[in-house]
């Protein structure tokens, strides 16, 4: 039931403390791994981890397309649970997070990007509906999509990760805002209730 | 009863409203900054939001994300506790708006009240003294007549004033000219505005401060005063007490009278304080109405023995305030030190940085309200209020000691606090006697420290 009572277990892959993009790629690579492995053999749709590194809730997709793959071939899951996407124990590639600048709930463009995609730096790739507004969501670098990490419907906080992309190191623009400059403001869903 | 009620706002005073909140059945949603990852109100309420970066402009004060959280989490109302967004009448319109309640008065009431000069209108026309004012000096004559009308010594001010310039003080009427000349040019210079107006000046007068209760149903009451003299040089209040101490039964009785008249005045519904500037000559003069819960309401609720926080809840939930003013009686006295990360010796400036060991008093007749613990982070965007300590006892003297003890138990480390100001102010004749005034703690407690001598060894 999107948009109402969120638990409290729920929905985030949350920066590291330190904000510090190598020990965020070292925290999904070896502590959100298992974590997925396991949680994909359970029934549950939701599950929320905390560590001393970060916190991560996994959240499963209700439908999860089969045959995307990384290029470094993540291993398929059966349950498509999304979270398990991101492990990659063979390769030492860093991801990079897009993640929200506002808070509200996450929507999938008609034809969300797929993982495995090119993306270009100001690409649409998704919106933050907020107060009525649909806030864009662009890709702020050139990179390859390695993950979804948020569901159509979902609530999201402030910084909380959206999307794993791999941008070959280049640096990911901290405020999207930057590269949006074009002057993509939010549009409004519907009139404003005053 | 609300369901759900999120509170905008962090430290102490977040716990402070999650806690009325759960013991009147209501689920929590806390909003936190980057830099409040690990404090304590996303981990109490019962449901959490990261609403921005540290800078409070993007996050406490990000009002559309806190509106989003609000919609998403489903809530009711809207706390706003104090500073950030608790006088703010445009967030109290917009949450009404969005069909949350605003715990606090009305947005009319905010904006009224926020307003200095439209707020002196309205307490002049409900017969609420405020400090004589000349109105803008057309002439010396005029000056000198509105002077002798109030008496010397009188404070001239300049209209587009601040920061201390273009004002005088001038203690008898030969020295008129010269002062309102003197104060003009200095205005002129820094305003490119040389009009100026003469204010009473009151001589060591006394901050006190009467806490209201109204609900939406025009039933105000009040519930005593507290003395709030203690001030750093800022004019940030350090310790408060409740009853004032030295005050004059029938001066008391006017005064708590007066502040039911104003509240009245102004239909007003929820907590809220009026502020007094007493005059050594025993008259009381209104300075501003703070239209939000305060940081020093605890004395008030100790000696009341009523949570001031829980009926602001039920009063926004439309509960009829069921407590009549013959019911209130105050009992006993309570004392509130403010336990900044501030280093008192250096003009108290904020500190920040991790924290070390943190020990809090206990026993009887201590409450601590705080948001810290051991190894917690006190992170330099925001205030630096890290506790308050209240002691409370039968007597005044007694809640003294009490808080003696209390502070000797207290135990922070890692960032300077102002516990040791706190001990000065408590061992010294004068506070003790009750004869501060809002100048006290500059006169007799800073200036009277050598500079340097906590270095000497």
């Amino acid at each position: 039931m999107p948009g109402k009572a969120r638990p409290k277990n729920v929905a985030k892959i949350k920066a590291v403390a330190s904000n510090n993009k190598a020990s965020l790629s070292r925290f999904i690579k070896e502590q959100i791994g298992p974590i997925s492995e396991a949680f994909s053999q359970t029934p549950l749709t939701r599950l929320r981890v905390k560590t001393s590194d970060g916190a991560v809730t996994l959240v499963k997709a209700k439908v999860m397309p089969v045959a995307v793959q990384t290029a470094e071939a993540a291993h398929p899951h059966e349950r498509g649970g999304h979270g398990a996407r991101l492990h990659n124990p063979e390769t030492g590639r860093s991801f990079d997070t897009i993640s929200a600048d506002v808070v509200g709930v996450f929507r999938d463009l008609p034809e969300p990007p797929a993982v495995g995609d090119r993306l270009s730096m100001g690409q649409l790739i998704g919106h933050i509906e907020a107060l009525r507004l649909r806030n864009a969501v662009r890709c702020p670098v050139e990179c390859v999509l390695i993950a979804q990490v948020v569901v159509d419907g979902q609530p999201v906080d402030f910084g909380e990760t959206l999307f794993v992309v791999d941008s070959g190191g280049a640096p990911v623009p901290l405020e999207i805002a930057d590269i949006t400059a074009d002057g993509s403001l939010p549009e409004p869903i519907e009139p404003p209730r005053l | 009863m609300f369901a759900k009620v999120l509170i905008a706002n962090r430290g102490e005073i977040a716990l402070r409203i999650i806690r009325a909140c759960r013991e009147l059945g209501c689920r929590t949603v806390a909003v936190f900054s980057e830099a409040d990852r690990e404090a304590l109100h996303p981990r109490m309420a019962d449901e959490a939001f990261c609403i921005g970066p540290p800078q409070t402009a993007r996050s406490y004060l990000n009002v559309p994300n806190i509106i989003s959280a609000a919609e998403i989490a489903g809530v009711d109302a809207i706390h706003p506790g104090y500073g950030f967004l608790s006088e703010n009448a445009q967030f109290a319109e917009i949450c009404a708006s969005h069909g949350f309640k605003f715990i606090g008065p009305s947005a009319n009431v905010i904006g009224l009240m926020g307003d200095k000069a439209s707020a002196k209108d309205r307490m002049a026309e409900a017969n609420v003294p405020c400090v004589p004012g000349s109105g803008l000096v057309e002439s010396e004559t005029q000056a000198a007549k509105f002077c002798r009308e109030v008496g010397f010594p009188v404070l001239i001010k300049a209209t587009a004033g601040g920061g201390g310039k273009g004002m005088r003080i001038v203690a008898r009427e030969a020295d008129l000219g010269a002062g309102l000349a003197a104060a003009s040019g200095e205005a002129r210079a820094a305003f490119s505005d040389g009009r100026v107006y003469v204010e009473k000046l009151l001589v060591h007068p006394r901050h006190i401060e009467v806490q209201v209760l109204g609900d939406e149903f025009g039933h105000v009451i009040q519930l005593g005063e507290r003395d709030c003299s203690i001030q750093k040089p800022s004019h940030q209040k350090l310790l408060e007490e409740s009853p004032a101490p030295n005050l004059n039964a029938s001066v008391r009785a006017d005064l708590l009278a007066t502040a039911v008249r104003a509240a009245r005045a102004v239909e007003y519904a929820n907590a809220g304080t009026l502020e007094f500037l007493l005059n050594s000559d025993g008259q009381f003069y209104f300075m501003e109405m703070n239209t939000r819960i305060q940081v020093e309401h605890p004395v008030t609720e100790a000696v009341f023995g009523i949570d001031l926080v829980k009926w602001q809840v039920r009063i926004a939930a439309g509960e009829r305030l069921s407590v009549r003013q013959e019911e209130v009686k105050p009992n006993g006295h309570a004392i509130e030190c403010r336990i900044n990360a501030e280093d008192w010796e250096n003009a108290f400036r904020p500190a920040a940085g991790k924290l070390g060991t943190v020990l809090f008093p206990g026993g009887p007749g201590i409450r601590v309200d705080s948001h810290i613990y051991s190894g917690a982070d006190v992170p330099p965007f925001y205030d630096s209020l890290l506790a308050k300590i209240i002691s409370y006892d039968r007597t005044r003297d007694d809640a003294i000691v009490r808080m003696r003890r209390a502070l000797a138990e207290t135990e922070i480390m890692g960032v300077a606090t102002t516990v040791p100001v706190h001990e000065r102010i408590l061992a010294n004749n004068s506070f003790v006697e009750g004869r501060t005034y809002v100048t006290w703690l500059r006169e007799k407690i800073l200036q009277a420290q050598p500079v340097g001598a906590s270095h000497g060894g």
